[in-house]
């Protein structure tokens, strides 16, 4: 995992039920709008029972819900959700949950479903191919014909990986260079100085441009000639196949049929699978098995048994000089760099230089709703986006601090009453109300860590424009949702009591708001060489409710706009909707360190409480630790 | 109290350490808003060598606005004999780049938003392009380039992910925390 702290949030499609059927729900066909094509158009992915779709329609809040597993979580619900229900609670060890946490950078949102989106529920389409090397774009028809590696000057080393430079093989020195130095060159790394010179037949090439077309000529071994004809022959199949293999289900699987009929019927390709009245499709394999010689063979077991041979020598001279470097079977080839050649080399001598994978830039469609959330600018070189729908403007972010600076994160004390910051900070134009709920024992685990978050509800103010700040300090705090019990914000700085007292909020600024989360973990024995999972490891998982009002959007509202919700803003002159959301996300604390002598099991410092709860005095901290952290903001 | 007298600010809103050690300081440019931390080693002497009686063109070392140079790092503009002729090369840094303790910097351009880990090596006449972070203790082979959106680790220091959409934020964000 990360260095500690982290905060990962979930993605719903973590949830058991195909996030497509949700999806189906969360955008009921309005009826002001007849069926676009795109509310049918998912159809390849959503499994087909519309029926379970219309039945979770029943239950679907109106509003926008991040979270499809809780669905029928109303503000009733939380009391049940935060005690020892844990069937609703995210457990962050479930090995499901691995899938589906991303930090909040990694995810994007879709506004037409109203979803965070994590990269497995967008579809990517390339926009362009590129050099990483030389950065030069190459047609997608060129990466179709010769590959996907760089067909100008850019080689890598085989032995490091690093670039390969072309450097003259004679370095004729100084003065008597002329304008175009001579050749013949190879290729130098820079890093690891590996030539190729070194290679056993040396290459060397007559012109320091157009290296792939001379490699290529230098290089060409027989199993180049072997892909060329294995790829003519399946192209030719592919092509006898194409009407065969549209893009249903049913191709599918009579692909998926082909294969295995061809693994059964060993001998006869494909003679078995003609009973079944599927259209007959035969799919040749070619017929020919690799060719071993076997002169070339023994040739590497003589090679292989000379390095052993020396490689013996070399721990004898070690033994007996005990100065000399033993470098063994130096000469033969790591894994990493075999699996990187097309040939197989089993030594150095043997490897060639590889020429540079290209990269792509692609752009990110909703799997469900098809709408491109991310589309960058074509041009290989810049950074911008035409589109970027990125989660960090849509869904606030949470940060976390350590509230007393002598707390190591990779090693919390057992036992110990550990304060941290919890900051929620907010993207959105509109000021928002937060409810933060996280069951009381860390879910998932035998050994479960106390959590309270002292003050789980409150205010985030607006995203405004600094200036707005000055502005807003004369001016009575309008934009802030009433009904919620925090104190009144203003966009500007309120300073409360740095005493982490209960139902107060720590720290409040123009779009963020700290609240204070105490953590007791428990004692923890090291499990980590013997169990896969870290049981030190100590991940709080919290669900966080976010509701604001919006203005609504003008027709393409059809998530929310369907009903009329349940604050109003029912026909006024602008139309203002209360919108909720909710998501879980996993702080990453830390990890449990050893029993510390001297920190009993602080029962009777913190109570336990019940989240929500009563305001229970929270234990002092020494004036020294209760100096407001330095705020950043970035 | 200490930190006051320890920075100088330009008029610009750079601040550089007194304890930093800055040669050449003429042919050095600093955008603005970018900090220089103690025993830095920003070599601006070491420029483009160029035949008598011509006016050189005189930046050797051009950084942007919102760097932080961390402790003991080092910024050197690359070298290479061309044509028989020693000479340096003028490097050039990008806005909001972030350069980690005792890294050895020899690129010949570094883009905007790069966070460069601690004791790393870029090497000679490396680009390092947008939205680029280099892990810590990682050693870039010289005349490499590394495209936008990379993580970049190792010994050589291959790209090892690619960052997301979010990268500026990110970057800048991680900027300012350190």
């Amino acid at each position: 995992m990360s260095s500690f702290p982290y905060i990962h949030i979930s993605c719903p499609c973590h949830e058991d039920r195909p996030q497509t059927l949700t999806i189906d729900s969360a955008r009921p066909i309005s009826p002001s709008k007849s069926p676009s094509k795109r509310d049918f158009n998912f159809s390849p992915i959503a499994p087909n029972s519309p029926t379970k779709g219309r039945s979770l329609l029943a239950g679907f809040t109106p509003s926008v819900s991040f979270d499809a597993g809780n669905l029928n979580l109303d503000s009733d619900d939380e009391e049940e959700l935060t005690d020892e229900d844990d069937d609703n609670n995210f457990d962050p060890r479930d090995p499901r949950s691995a899938f589906s946490l991303f930090p909040i950078e990694n995810l994007l949102y879709c506004e037409d479903c109203h979803q965070i989106r994590c990269p497995r529920c967008v579809q990517d389409e390339i926009v362009c191919w590129y050099c990483p090397s030389c950065l030069f774009e190459v047609p997608s028809s060129t990466v179709k014909s010769d590959g996907n590696r760089c067909t100008r000057n850019c080689y890598l080393c085989p032995v490091c990986t690093a670039l390969l430079a072309v450097v003259p093989v004679h370095h004729s020195s100084g003065h008597s260079s002329s304008d175009h130095p001579t050749g013949p060159f190879n290729l130098f790394c820079s890093h690891c100085h590996w030539t190729t010179s070194d290679l056993t037949p040396p290459i060397q090439l007559e012109k320091p441009t157009s290296i792939s077309a001379q490699l290529s000529k230098l290089t060409h071994s027989p199993r180049d000639n072997e892909f060329i004809r294995l790829k003519q022959h399946y192209a030719q199949q592919l092509g006898n196949a194409q009407e065969d293999f549209t893009n249903s289900p049913a191709a599918l699987t009579r692909l998926m049929g082909l294969y295995t009929g061809l693994g059964s019927g060993s001998g006869g390709h494909g003679g078995s699978r003609k009973g079944r009245g599927v259209k007959k499709l035969e799919m040749k394999e070619v017929d020919r098995p690799r060719e071993v010689s076997e002169d070339q063979e023994l040739d590497i077991i003589e090679r292989m048994a000379v390095e052993g041979l020396e490689a013996s020598k070399c721990i004898v001279a070690l033994a007996t000089h005990g100065r000399k470097k033993a470098d063994g079977y130096g000469k033969a080839t790591t894994a990493k760099q075999r699996l990187a050649q097309p040939h197989d080399p089993r030594f150095l001598s043997d490897l060639t230089p590889t020429a540079v994978l290209l990269r792509t830039k692609r752009s990110k469609r909703c799997r469900a709703c098809r709408h491109i959330l991310v589309k960058p600018e074509a041009k290989v070189q810049t950074t911008r986006f035409r589109i970027r729908l990125v989660a960090l403007n849509y869904i606030p972010s949470l940060t976390i601090k350590r509230l007393d600076s002598s707390i190591t994160w990779d090693n919390l004390t057992p036992h110990k009453t550990h304060r941290f910051l919890l900051t929620v900070t907010n993207p959105l134009f509109d000021p928002i109300s937060v409810s933060l709920l996280t069951p009381r024992r860390t879910p998932g685990t035998a050994f479960a860590s106390r959590v309270t978050i002292l003050c789980p509800e409150f205010d985030v103010g607006a995203n405004t424009d600094v200036w707005d700040d000055a502005l807003m300090s004369t001016k009575p705090a309008s934009a802030v949702p009433s009904g919620v019990k925090t104190p009144p914000t203003t966009g500007s700085f309120t300073s409360f009591s740095k005493d982490p007292k209960m139902s107060t909020v720590y720290e409040q600024k123009r779009n963020y708001t700290s609240v204070v989360i105490e953590v007791v973990p428990p004692e923890i024995p090291d499990t980590r060489d013997t169990r896969i999972r870290d049981e030190r490891l100590l991940e709080i998982p919290i669900y966080v409710r976010v509701e604001f009002e919006a203005e609504v959007d003008r027709d393409d509202e059809e998530g929310g706009g369907g009903k009329p919700s349940h604050s109003g803003a029912s026909g006024g002159a602008v139309q203002r909707e209360r919108v909720e959301y909710s998501y879980w996300c996993v702080v990453g604390v830390g990890r449990v360190g050893d029993v510390v002598e001297g920190v009993v099991a602080s029962e009777p410092n913190t109570p336990v409480r019940t989240p929500v709860g009563t305001p229970v005095k929270a234990p002092r901290t020494p004036a020294a630790m209760r100096t407001p952290l330095r705020q950043v903001r970035s | 109290m200490s930190q006051k007298s320890e920075y100088i600010q330009t008029e610009t809103g750079n601040k550089v350490s007194r304890k930093s050690l800055i040669i050449g300081s003429q042919n050095i440019i600093l955008g603005g808003k970018t900090i220089i931390q103690a025993d830095c080693c920003i070599r601006g002497d070491l420029r483009r060598l160029v035949p008598q009686g011509q006016n050189a063109a005189a930046v050797a070392i051009a950084v942007g606005r919102y760097c932080f140079l961390s402790k003991s790092c080092l910024l050197r503009p690359p070298s290479k004999t061309y044509r028989g002729q020693f000479s340096y090369y003028p490097m050039k840094l990008g806005d909001h780049v972030f350069v980690g303790e005792g890294s050895v910097v020899e690129a010949a351009v570094i883009g905007s938003y790069v966070n460069i880990g601690k004791n790393c090596v870029i090497g000679k006449f490396s680009i390092i392009k947008d939205c680029v972070r280099i892990e810590d203790g990682t050693v870039i082979a010289p005349n490499s380039v590394i495209p936008s959106f990379s993580s970049v680790e190792g010994h050589p220091g291959i790209v090892v992910e690619e960052l997301p959409e979010t990268a500026a934020e990110m970057l800048e964000r991680e900027l300012n925390h350190q």
